[in-house]
């Protein structure tokens, strides 16, 4: 009886505490689909009178939504892809190759997740210059690429380690080489974990804000979502209700992903935190 | 022999391409950066060497502790606000049913939502005319407790430091949950038959199972928000007067704001050799690191 009632409080406030917590994602979908007005005379209701798309077309053509969307979508998917192969590699290197040093790479590996990728910044700005890849799209993939990438390299690691070593081993006997092996057997087989990496990897560069702030300054047109959403952002006011509807469109995506590969994701965590 | 070869072959393959990325990207950048700091440079036209003087600068900038400050803040804040947060949540939640599973996607929404964004949304939630929460309070009759609250800088800080929490707490409670799913039951099912309950179940069984699980999340925390810029940037950029500057804006704004490269190359180095620093500490902390994840 006694914890049938703390049950019910625990529930109560469960509700509570996540209503207050998805409110600003609420507001932010209402918001989306108030006309300006409405939106400064309806306080904190987020219920819109009537449902008005205007704000999305002027997001989409005006504020050139159509355009950032295109970069995002690029950049996202190229980073994506080098990621969650090159994490997968040196994931199985680490989690399934004996070689002199593997210890010591691994440590050394855990100690690079503390050195902030974002300030150097400056160099990087000279060095994509220096290259000719400044003010390219394919700059910024290699810039958000280039992160140490610790987690999902732990994860591959402790993925591998226990996947049983006959299957290489049957693929040898077949003659079939390391790489081939590498993306018909073993790419295959680490589903869980290559579903949480481009999840984590995707939502990441997705709303990524400094390297292509700082790389697209003289290119507004290579301008991705997150830096074009300063747009709406004046010296005096602020376009709320278009902010809010350029925020929505930017949602979409992760949205999309997260429910096509959530089956895998906590799957992939659970097996990892073992 | 051949084998041998084979082994050499393998590593080249899986890890050059990453280590070649990283060193070009990642590496040759800091040095660099820790070159400029030696000149005082404007991003155009040459660059003339003042030897130490810009790191001699920097440390004698009073908005330079500042900024650490204001950072250090975000991170406590992070550690001691993402982590229990996250872990008593965990614990209610860790049932599979609708319910919870429906609570469990509320908490980790914030995460898929673009930094930018959340910036924004909380500079209107903040906002002292139009904002949620001054709106609130006027409701309520509390019109004395509303404030400018990111222009006031005895409050201004901590305001800037909740959206932080807001928007990465989801990934601790999934690690958590995971965690906890992960204890083998035989354990809770003894500890039930010896007849410990409750708080004492908590105590003695869940939380010595999840220990290592809550070092990494600690660690994670820290490195993670020492990164902080997104959300600062978008909300009060470091001011006003650079009351909140942290560590990332104030190297921005030097950088490209007032075109100090030089300096804010220093800066950068500054913040690197301090983040090398908590490398440090961390590893003393994580001695036992290799519990958590698994690498055999």
């Amino acid at each position: 009886m006694r914890s049938k009632i703390t049950w019910g409080i625990i529930h109560i406030f469960l509700i509570l505490f996540g209503f207050i917590w998805i409110y600003p994602f609420i507001w932010m979908i209402s918001s989306s689909l108030k006309t300006n007005a409405s939106f400064l005379t309806s306080g904190i209701n987020p219920i819109p009178e009537t449902l008005n798309w205007e704000n999305y077309t002027r997001a989409w053509d005006v504020a050139n939504f159509s355009g950032y969307f295109l970069n995002s979508v690029v950049i996202t998917l190229g980073t994506v892809t080098i990621v969650v192969l090159l994490s997968c590699l040196t994931g199985y290197a680490l989690g399934r190759v004996d070689f002199p040093g593997r210890k010591t790479m691994i440590v050394i590996i855990g100690a690079l997740m503390f050195i902030p990728t974002g300030y150097t910044i400056i160099p990087l700005y000279e060095l994509m210059k220096f290259l000719g890849l400044s003010n390219t799209l394919f700059g910024v993939v290699l810039a958000e690429s280039s992160g140490a990438h610790v987690l999902f390299i732990l994860l591959f690691a402790a993925f591998f380690s226990r996947v049983p070593k006959e299957i290489e081993e049957a693929a040898a006997i077949d003659g079939s080489g390391f790489l081939k092996t590498f993306f018909k057997i073993i790419l295959p087989s680490a589903k869980p974990v290559i579903a949480t990496a481009v999840i984590m990897q995707f939502i990441w560069t997705w709303s990524s804000f400094l390297i292509p702030l700082v790389l697209t300054l003289n290119n507004p047109d290579l301008r991705t979502l997150a830096v074009g959403m300063l747009s709406f952002v004046g010296k005096y006011q602020t376009d709320w209700t278009g902010m809010a509807a350029g925020a929505s469109i930017s949602l979409l995506p992760v949205i999309l992903i997260f429910i096509v590969m959530q089956r895998y994701f906590i799957e992939g965590i659970s097996g990892s935190v073992k | 022999m051949q084998s041998n070869l084979k082994l050499k072959g393998l590593l080249v393959i899986t890890l050059l391409p990453a280590l070649l990325l990283y060193s070009f990207f990642v590496i040759i950048p800091i040095f660099w950066s820790s070159y400029y700091g030696f000149f005082e440079w404007s991003g155009l036209g040459d660059a003339t060497y003042i030897g130490l003087q810009n790191y001699i600068d920097v440390m004698q900038s009073p908005v330079f502790w500042r900024s650490l400050k204001n950072n250090l803040i975000i991170v406590a804040a992070s550690v001691f606000g993402q982590v229990p947060i996250a872990l008593a949540l965990a614990l209610m939640l860790r049932k599979s049913n609708w319910f919870q599973i429906f609570v469990r996607s509320a908490v980790f929404l914030p995460m898929v939502i673009s930094t930018v964004v959340v910036g924004l949304i909380w500079g209107y939630i903040y906002d002292p005319e139009i904002g949620v929460i001054n709106t609130v309070l006027r409701a309520v009759g509390l019109e004395s407790w509303t404030k400018a609250w990111l222009a006031d800088p005895s409050v201004n800080m901590y305001a800037v430091a909740v959206p932080i929490i807001w928007n990465y707490i989801g990934p601790y409670l999934i690690i958590f949950i995971a965690a906890i799913q992960n204890i083998p039951s035989e354990m809770e099912e003894a500890a039930m038959i010896d007849g410990a309950s409750g708080w004492k179940k908590l105590i003695y069984i869940i939380l010595p199972n999840m220990w290592t699980t809550i070092k990494v999340a600690v660690v994670l925390c820290i490195s993670g928000s020492l990164k902080a810029f997104d959300q600062v940037f978008v909300m009060t950029g470091g001011g006003p007067a650079e009351s909140t500057e942290i560590l990332a804006t104030y190297m921005y704004n030097n950088t490209f704001l007032v075109y100090r490269y030089g300096y804010g190359s220093a800066v950068s180095t500054m913040i690197i050799l301090l983040s090398l620093i908590l490398i440090g500490i961390s590893q003393v902390l994580m001695k036992r690191k290799n519990e958590g994840m698994t690498i055999r």
